[in-house]
């Protein structure tokens, strides 16, 4: 009886209709890919969906605060060419990618706090606010970077591609980054962000400094978006000023179909990891399948609207069953 | 709101003009801003603000200011409007067209009012998924393009499309007539004409503003507020068609995502015209002032000879200066 309720208490959960998808999307891949439990293809797998799951986590924190970022493809863009600018000379000399480094950790934080400043402070519709701050983004990564070029040291791609056995160095980021958020969720800051997220009025009515705290959600989401640019970056070994532009869009899907509500104050980051992981995978398919590639876009489509659907029904039975009981 | 004593001790033909400015004061301001902005542009490079150089401008507006109208439509609509598959529907149903008129003016009444029919059903399974299925509006849209453009690829293979404009229709969307100004700006004003009557005057269009600024109001007035909902994305879908034709018309030629551009700049000139985000409040005629402010600026900085980084970062800057002057939302 106690199993039950406790399955009962899961499947109430906002990422379980995430968690189904998910695991129907693994048992298919594995089902098409042979060798897909392979110890190497989990780890190439994780290697190529990391940007997406850190990008996402970022764009979830965001969301969760009753924000929306349109801007994190332009921001990946971004870090991506001021690293590999000021990286390209630094060879095997460890201490020449600090200031790369620096570099990037101080725009993502600049670049978090103007969207930050323009939703919380200036009050714009993050929407198109966000859109707006994207094109400067964009226009700075090109004016740094007019055309792809620039590099990164060879050490650093091999020591992000380091792995023993399971644990890999894409997984630990991914699981530091979980646990900052983690960290944060479990302090006043992540408490605010979700009381701001659900309703504004009654956090700001309640002594909530929500000007304060949208900036900080935005500064956040920053963070994790320029460790999604990071991953990028060693994965792609060069800069290019559109290397993130398909991520904006991607990364709202992901935490969508992670059931984390548009409107904001609802659902968990973990969702947004299982979206990110779902979104990847069902590329992946359409790639095993031996769908024929003009077939990709309107699958991908097709899938994500189906998808959303099926969660959106499934909460809204939830959420009767819940009013009822 | 007009103040009754005033309107009273007032002429009747005044009052109504007093009315009248209340209601479109909004759209003057980015009309005002495009003015300053096209002198600006004659300091820059002489000729920008030339008769037959506005006209270019107006006639480039055009073809964005039939989008924003569809996008309009349903941001008016509420419930965090939005329509990212305006662009998708538009580049379809130009590929449609082409591929149906081969260049034949004869085949032009046949193509016109099928791709019409397209985009009003691709339009209506939007505001389907929105309204019956609560798939938030910027994913259902956005999954949409995806998909729309997705056919359009896996009909063409990638390869070129076969299908060209009509010359009737290539008149239309490029050509000129009176004393050089553009056709397509006759079509742009009647256009601008029947959705100021419709949307401002007519049961229909006030029972959209009526959906959008309240929801429950207007069902308990007895308006099915899903059913308004959805049909808003259907008409802007068969909008969005119309402008896919007029895109065609002016390339002459179709090609892939031919409307992809449009897309989010629609939302912008939306906003900047003064149609709230949140639904209910607005005019297209702001819009349409937006439409020609954002073709004005985009004119300005290719003048200006700016590379596209500089280019993207003024246009991003200048976006977010306007929102603040008058984009700030007002509900909270």
């Amino acid at each position: 009886m106690d199993i039950f309720n406790q399955l009962k208490k899961i499947s109430r959960k906002p990422e379980f209709p995430s968690v189904i998808i998910l695991i129907t999307v693994i048992a298919l891949n594995a089902a098409l890919q042979k060798n897909f439990f392979a110890i190497n293809v989990i780890n190439v797998n994780l290697l190529t969906f990391t940007p997406l799951i850190l990008i996402s986590i970022g764009q979830a924190v965001i969301i969760l605060g009753g924000g929306l970022d349109l801007s994190v493809g332009t921001q990946v863009s971004l870090i991506n060419v001021i690293m590999a600018v000021l990286m390209k000379d630094a060879g095997d000399n460890q201490a020449a990618v600090i200031p790369g480094f620096l570099a990037a950790m101080i725009a993502a934080l600049g670049m978090g706090f103007v969207n930050g400043f323009t939703a919380g402070y200036l009050n714009l519709p993050p929407m198109i606010a966000t859109f707006a701050t994207s094109a400067i983004w964009y226009g700075l990564a090109l004016l740094i970077l007019p055309s792809p070029g620039g590099a990164i040291p060879t050490w650093l791609v091999k020591g992000f591609s380091w792995k023993y056995s399971l644990i890999s160095m894409p997984l630990i980021i991914i699981v530091a980054a979980y646990l900052v958020w983690i960290f944060v969720r479990r302090r006043p800051l992540g408490r605010y962000i979700y009381a701001v997220g659900s309703n504004e009025t009654a956090a700001y009515a309640n002594g909530v400094n929500t000007r304060r705290v949208k900036l900080y959600s935005y500064m956040l989401g920053s963070f994790f978006v320029m460790l999604g640019g990071f991953a990028i970056t060693f994965q792609a070994a060069s800069g290019d000023a559109r290397l993130g532009l398909s991520y904006t869009l991607t990364s709202i899907a992901a935490v969508v179909v992670g059931g984390i509500a548009l409107k904001g104050g609802s659902g968990n980051v973990i969702g947004a990891v299982f979206g990110a992981i779902i979104l990847n995978m069902v590329i992946n398919l359409i790639y095993f399948a031996n769908i024929p590639s003009e077939f990709q876009e309107f699958t991908k489509g097709a899938i994500i609207i189906l998808a959303l659907a099926l969660a959106v029904v499934y909460r809204r039975r939830e959420s009767k069953s819940l009013a009822l009981s | 709101m007009v103040n009754e004593a005033m309107t009273v001790s007032e002429p009747r033909g005044a009052a109504r003009l007093k009315k009248l400015y209340a209601y479109y004061r909004g759209a003057l301001v980015p009309f005002l801003i495009a003015i300053i902005l096209i002198i600006a542009g004659e300091f820059v490079s002489s000729g920008f603000a030339s008769p037959n150089h506005v006209l270019i401008l107006l006639k480039t507006a055009s073809l964005l200011g039939v989008l924003v109208l569809a996008q309009s439509i349903v941001i008016i609509a509420g419930g965090e409007g939005i329509d990212l598959s305006v662009g998708a529907i538009a580049s379809i149903c130009a590929v449609m067209a082409a591929v149906v008129m081969q260049g034949e003016d004869a085949k032009l009444l046949i193509a016109v009012p099928l791709v019409i029919a397209v985009g009003f059903f691709l339009g209506l399974i939007n505001g389907i998924g929105i309204a019956v299925f609560s798939v938030p509006p910027l994913i259902m849209t956005l999954g949409m393009s995806s998909v729309i453009n997705g056919l359009v690829i896996i009909y063409s293979k990638g390869f070129i499309i076969r299908g060209s404009a009509s010359k009737l229709l290539q008149t239309i969307g490029s050509g000129q007539s009176l004393f050089g100004i553009p056709n397509m700006l006759f079509v742009w004003l009647v256009i601008i004409v029947v959705a100021l009557f419709v949307l401002g005057r007519t049961k229909s269009g006030i029972t959209l503003y009526g959906v959008g600024a309240n929801e429950l109001t207007a069902e308990l007035n007895g308006v099915h507020a899903k059913r308004v909902r959805a049909l808003a994305y259907a008409f802007s879908g068969a909008i969005s068609a119309l402008a896919g034709v007029f895109l065609l018309g002016y390339n002459g030629l179709p090609f892939m995502e031919m409307g992809s551009p449009y897309v989010l700049p629609s939302v912008a000139a939306a906003v900047i015209g003064g149609i709230s985000l949140a639904g209910g409040a607005g005019n297209y005629l702001g819009a349409v002032g937006g439409s020609v402010l954002l073709t004005t600026l985009t004119a300005l900085l290719v003048t200006m000879r700016m590379g596209e980084g500089g280019k993207q970062v003024v246009f991003g800057l200048v976006l977010i200066i306007l929102l603040a002057i008058y984009g700030r939302r007002t509900e909270r």
